[in-house]
Parts: structure tokens; C-alpha cells; sequence
């Protein structure tokens, strides 16, 4: 090995622990992630045992012993490397691989409660809760989630296909302009997860991600109660004029703030922003200030988005828009 | 023989080359000199003329030929056509009954006055050679980038002088008569110069395309004032303006001309079943990602937004099309419209177009049988 071979492998060897993060599907924390989870390893030590044994018999068929080559050299190898022995294999995963997705599938049986929309768009997602009386909740490119209960999310574009895959949680599934597809997903522990849009839509798909916070059952209960309510008073002068100039500069023309006269659905609803984990679909953070650089320079941060770019607003005016989207929690 | 008949040819070619070489010199002698008399009082000879006349009547009409042009059957294209004409052109051109003055006849070429033009070119050549100029000619190019659609109602009134009087022209151009030309030092007659297109609270504009100004807010009006001078806005009648005003002129024109802040409340929605044009003005069409116009527009907007009230529908049709070509997104709010323009359908703007000009018919009645009791 070279000397700059064994840094890659060493790269490599640095990396893979990386798996284990925010968005690994190596470290499963939903039932139907938990499910896959062996069904990968499974499948990958199977690959890795018939790697090493055609290695091996290929060194052997190549530098072996006499005797070896020609056991090697008969028709038995064919037929029973060639045929048998993948038919067998393939069959048995194949098999098994039914069995895992057919768990998935029974999951939405027992999906409880009346479960979230989630709609793609380019470039972000739609969430639309439920409350168990009936109503509407829509947020936007972060889901919450309560841990234990088998919760159906309804999978729906207005655009083009998406793919909704939140590693941690499920495997993925796709957004298919004029269906729904219905995933069921039921984390297994509290804590925070990325996900991201996993199908090409677009310029700016690789800025289309989100949270995914999971939270005990009773949380998640008094979250969505709160998340339901309008959004709140500016506290105080400053931030009242903030949204005196959210809504002169014609913002709620497309995006939504409860409790105000800002009631666009172009856009993302922003009644309760600064609640949120990341701006713009886990693009940036979320704070006063990538709020403001959003507003006058989205296009730079995320090309061909549907918003135009405020850059006729004074530092002052935006600090004070900003201040106060920020202060919506 | 063949070889005597190379060397023949050799010859000829020495001879040729001898014989350019001492042209190319002598030309190049001549002009050197400084014979040639540039003179405008020195006319070019009259195969000359003719030729350069043959070359501009071919390149006007081959290339007038392409363009295609609107309907021109409008009394107020032809008024907007005079007014704008009065600023811009009469000087070289003169006016109907009236010649250019004697400084301008000392021109070579010098601008023909405009009576014979509509019998002498047609409709799409005057539009080009309005919308492109002359070379070498003195005729300038139009001056807004891109808007094309502004040489119409010039060309409307070239094509209606052999009908127009001295008296008629009087009429038209009424406020913006001879002699009252920029730059204007005194408001008040610095406004009615604008309101001769533009109306005022008494009388309409002068055409559906000149936006009337009364239900704009200062603010606006000053911002577009300083866009079209920053050459921000493109506009071949109103750039030309706005270069001769100063910062404090633009400020107190603003003033004068438009309404007061925030008198002008939009509309109420209307009840019912909204026509396409309605519910894209009030509610757009999530859908296909299009905000609604009052959105923006509505009652709260800010004070450098401009209210839709009282536009014509061929104004706003046309200015949607400069937004979404993109002639008007050069400054930043144009940009933030240029944006959202772009979505628009042709279908869309038509619709939407069709009903912001009639909100503003039915106010105009509604204000009407108001003052009639």
C-alpha cells in the first residue's frame, strides 16, 4: 500500500463512525428503521461472506494446489456456484425482505390518532397536524413526532415527485403528484433526527431537508395544543413594528402568521418560526440573523426558491422583521 | 504558347496591384489633407444623396417589415402621441402648420418635417425607425431599453398629422404647448406639465397608458421619479423627464401630484362567485404558487408601494408584460414583481388586467352618480 492508500483508508476508517449521526440509518430509532435494521446487516454480512468465498476460490483456481484446480475446473462449480447456490440465497432474502416490509405494511393497522400531512414542495415540506378534534395545524419543514404511538404520515406533492426519508425513523418513500402514500412511523426513543428529500426535484433539492424532533406521548400532547394557538402579541414596540413591516412589505401576500392579517399559503406558515430547529428546510440556522439574511439574499442561499429577495429593506427594517419572526415561538 | 500567355496575365496582375496601391494612397491623401469639406452647407453629390437615400429606404424597409403592430384606432394614442412629440421631437421635426426653427433647417440631413411621413413610410417603418433612430442623421434612437411598446402612439400621431392643424395641435398638446419646454423651474407649472398626461383630480389621463397619479402616494411617485432618472426604470418619454428634475423638484412634484398617504383604501372583496380576474386580484392561485395583487397591494401596504386603483386595464396589462420580460426588474421592488410576474399565464395578466380596470370604471361611476347628488 502507498503511502497515500493507507490515508484513504485511514479517511474512510475516520468517516464511518459519522454514520452514527443526526441522520444514520445505521443508528435506528423508529419501529420500521428498527425493522430494516437487520435486514441491512443481514444482507450486508451475506454479501461479505460471498465476496470472501469467491475470493477464495478464485486464488485457489488460480494459485492453488494441483488437486484444487482441477476439483475447481468441474461442472459441479457452475451448476452449484452459479445456480443453486444464488437461487437459494436470493430466494431466502428475497423472502425475508417480504416478511420485513410486510411488518411496515401491517404497522398502518395500528396507526393511532389522526396522524400528519406532509406535503412536498420545491424546496421544502408542508406539515399539516391533525389535532384529535379535527383540526388543521399547518407548520412547516420540521415534524413532530410522539414516541410510542404509530403515527400515519400522509405523503403528498403539489409539484414535482419527492421522496420523504428520514433515515432514523423509516425507509423511504416517494411523493407522487396525484396519490398518497401513507407511511406509518413510530419512534422508539425521545431526541432529535434529520431527514431529507431523497428523489431529485430540482436545482435546489440538496436544501431540502428537516427535523424530525420525537417526543414522549403527553409532550407531544401539550406541543400541538400550543402549536394550535395563534401566534403571539409582540411583546413590546420594537417588535410590534416588525410585524407592522412584515405586513406592509406585502409578506403575508404568501405567508400565514395566526392571530394576524397575514393569511398567504404560498409560502410557509410562520405562526410559531422561532420554535423551529433550522430555517428554510435545515438550510440555516434559526435566529434573528439568518432570518434577516434570508429575506434580503435567498436567492444566494437557495437558487430559483419562489421568494423574492428583499434587498430594498434597510438593516434596521429587517433586523426589526427579523427580530420579531424570531420572536414567534 | 501557353507560357506567353502567364506571362501575360503576371503582367496585368503588377500593373493592377500598381494601380490600387496608388488609389489606396491617394485616398488616403485626401483624407489626410482634411480636402474633403465636412461642411453641413456643403451638400454631397447628387449620385451621392441618392445612393445614401436608396441604402436607408432599403434598411428601413426590410427591417420595418418584420415587426408586427398593434391596433393604432385610439383617439388617446394619438393625444399621448402629440404630447410626447411636443417634448421630444418637435424641436428637430417641427409642428403641423408650423417649420422647425431656422437652426435646425441648417442641419445636413435636415429633419423633414413630419407631414408627408405617413404617405412616405408605413406604420411598421415609422415604429422602427422611432424605436431604432438613424445613423448619421441626428435621429436618436429611443431612449427607454426595451420599450418598444412606447413608440406606438408616436407613430399613431405621425401617421394622424396630414389631418392635425396648427390650431388641433394647440389643442392636444395643450399644457406641453410650444415654448413651456424643459427644464421647468416652477412647480406649479412643472406639475400641470405632468398632468397633461398624466390627468388630475379633474380630468383623465390623456391615454389608457399614462397612469393617472392622484391615487399614488408621494412616496411612490418619488421613488419612481428617481428610478426612471437612474435609469432604473425604463421609459423613453419619462427618463428624459426625470433627468432635468433635481432631488428637491422630484420631492415636491411627488407631493403635489399624488394623493395622500394611505387615502386611498383598495376596494372591498367582492361577494359571490369571483370572476378569474377577481380571484387572482384577491386571492391568487396557491396552486401555481401566485400571491394574490392585493396581497401586496392591499390596504396595508407600505407607503412606496403602488395602489392598483385607478389604473387602467391596458396599463396594467402592459406593465405585467415589462415585468415579467424583465424590463422593469432592474431596481430592487421591480425585482421583488419581476419575480412573481414571471408565474403569470397570458390568460392570467389578461384577466387581471381586465378586472383592476374595471374596479376602476365602477368607482369612477360610483364617484360620479356620488357627485350628481
Amino acid at each position: 500500500m502507498t503511502p497515500r492508500r493507507v490515508g484513504q483508508v485511514f479517511a474512510l476508517a475516520v468517516a464511518l463512525p459519522g454514520c452514527s449521526g443526526v441522520q444514520s440509518a445505521l443508528s435506528p430509532s423508529g419501529r420500521e428503521a428498527l425493522d430494516i435494521d437487520p435486514l441491512f446487516w443481514t444482507v450486508t454480512a451475506i454479501a461479505a461472506a460471498v465476496t470472501l468465498l469467491v475470493t477464495v476460490l478464485v486464488g485457489l483456481a488460480i494459485y492453488g494446489p494441483r488437486s484444487w484446480r482441477e476439483r475447481l475446473s468441474g461442472d459441479w462449480i457452475i451448476v452449484g456456484g452459479g445456480i443453486v447456490f444464488p437461487v437459494v440465497v436470493l430466494t431466502l432474502l428475497l423472502v425475508y425482505g417480504f416478511v420485513v416490509m410486510q411488518a411496515g405494511a401491517t404497522r398502518a393497522a395500528l396507526a393511532e390518532g389522526p396522524g400528519t400531512t406532509i406535503v412536498g414542495k420545491r424546496w421544502w415540506w408542508k406539515v399539516v397536524y391533525e389535532t384529535p378534534d379535527g383540526r388543521e395545524i399547518v407548520s412547516a419543514n420540521e415534524l413532530r413526532i410522539p414516541v410510542g404511538r404509530a403515527t400515519p404520515l400522509r405523503l403528498i406533492t403539489t409539484d414535482v415527485i419527492h421522496s420523504f426519508w428520514a433515515p432514523r425513523l423509516a425507509g423511504k418513500l416517494d411523493m407522487i403528484p396525484g396519490r398518497t402514500n401513507v407511511l406509518t412511523v413510530e419512534p422508539t426513543e425521545a431526541g432529535i433526527s434529520r431527514g431529507q428529500c431523497a428523489e431529485y426535484c430540482g436545482g435546489a433539492h440538496a436544501l431540502m431537508s428537516f427535523f424530525v424532533i420525537a417526543m414522549p406521548a403527553e409532550e407531544y400532547d401539550a406541543w400541538l395544543e400550543a402549536e394550535a394557538q395563534p401566534a403571539r402579541e409582540p411583546r413590546d414596540e420594537s417588535l410590534a413594528a416588525g410585524l407592522d413591516l412584515f405586513l406592509s412589505n406585502g409578506c403575508g401576500a404568501c405567508h400565514t402568521i395566526r392571530g394576524t392579517p397575514a393569511a398567504g399559503v404560498v409560502g410557509p406558515d410562520l405562526t410559531h418560526l422561532g420554535s423551529r430547529h433550522s430555517l428554510a428546510a435545515a438550510t440555516l440556522p434559526n435566529n434573528a440573523e439568518a432570518i434577516a439574511n434570508w429575506i434580503a439574499d435567498n436567492q444566494h442561499i437557495k437558487p430559483a426558491n419562489l421568494m423574492p429577495e428583499y434587498d430594498y429593506l434597510g438593516a434596521d427594517e429587517l433586523a426589526s422583521i427579523s427580530s420579531y419572526l424570531a420572536s414567534l415561538e | 504558347m501557353p507560357h506567353l500567355r502567364q506571362l501575360r496575365l503576371a503582367r496585368g496582375a503588377v500593373w493592377l496591384a500598381i494601380f490600387v496601391s496608388f488609389g489606396v494612397l491617394a485616398g488616403v491623401v485626401f483624407i489626410a489633407s482634411g480636402a474633403y469639406n465636412v461642411a453641413a452647407n456643403e451638400r454631397h453629390f447628387n449620385i451621392t444623396e441618392s445612393l445614401i437615400t436608396f441604402a436607408l429606404d432599403r434598411s428601413v424597409s426590410v427591417r420595418g417589415e418584420r415587426r408586427s403592430v398593434p391596433d393604432l384606432d385610439d383617439p388617446g394614442l394619438v393625444r399621448l402621441g402629440a404630447l410626447h412629440f411636443e417634448n421630444g421631437c418637435a424641436a428637430c421635426h417641427g409642428r403641423p402648420g408650423r417649420p422647425a426653427s431656422p437652426i435646425v433647417q441648417g442641419m445636413y440631413p435636415s429633419p423633414p418635417p413630419l407631414d408627408g411621413a405617413a404617405r412616405e413610410w408605413s406604420v411598421p417603418e415609422l415604429g422602427w425607425i422611432v424605436h431604432n433612430g438613424l445613423k448619421m442623421t441626428g435621429m436618436p434612437a429611443w431612449p427607454g431599453k426595451g420599450r418598444e411598446d412606447e413608440v406606438w402612439p408616436v407613430v399613431a400621431f405621425i401617421m394622424a398629422i396630414p389631418e392635425i392643424d396648427a390650431a388641433e395641435y394647440d389643442t392636444l398638446t395643450g399644457p406641453v404647448a410650444h415654448g413651456k419646454s424643459l427644464p421647468i423651474r416652477d412647480p406649479e407649472t412643472m406639475a400641470e406639465f405632468c398632468e397633461a398626461c398624466h390627468g388630475s383630480a379633474e380630468s383623465p389621463p390623456a391615454s389608457a397608458l399614462a397612469p393617472p397619479l392622484t391615487n399614488q402616494s408621494p412616496e411612490y411617485l418619488y421613488r419612481s421619479l428617481e428610478e426612471y432618472r437612474a435609469g432604473l426604470r425604463q421609459s423613453g418619454m419619462m427618463e428624459p423627464i426625470a433627468a432635468e428634475l433635481s432631488d428637491d423638484q422630484m420631492r415636491a412634484l411627488a407631493m403635489r401630484l399624488g394623493g395622500p398617504p394611505g387615502a386611498v383604501k383598495p376596494p372591498p372583496i367582492p361577494a359571490g362567485r369571483l370572476s378569474p380576474g377577481a380571484e387572482l386580484a384577491w386571492r391568487g392561485d396557491p396552486a401555481r404558487d401566485l400571491p394574490s395583487c392585493f396581497g401586496c397591494h392591499g390596504e396595508r401596504a407600505g407607503p412606496d408601494f403602488p395602489r392598483l386603483q385607478g389604473l387602467s386595464g391596458r396599463y396594467v396589462a402592459n406593465q405585467l408584460e415589462l415585468f415579467r420580460n424583465g424590463v422593469r426588474g432592474l431596481s430592487a421592488q421591480g425585482r421583488v414583481m419581476a419575480h412573481v410576474a414571471g408565474r403569470l399565464s397570458d390568460d392570467d395578466m389578461e384577466a387581471v388586467a381586465e378586472y383592476i380596470g374595471r374596479l376602476n370604471r365602477q368607482e369612477d361611476l360610483a364617484a360620479a352618480s356620488a357627485r350628481a347628488q
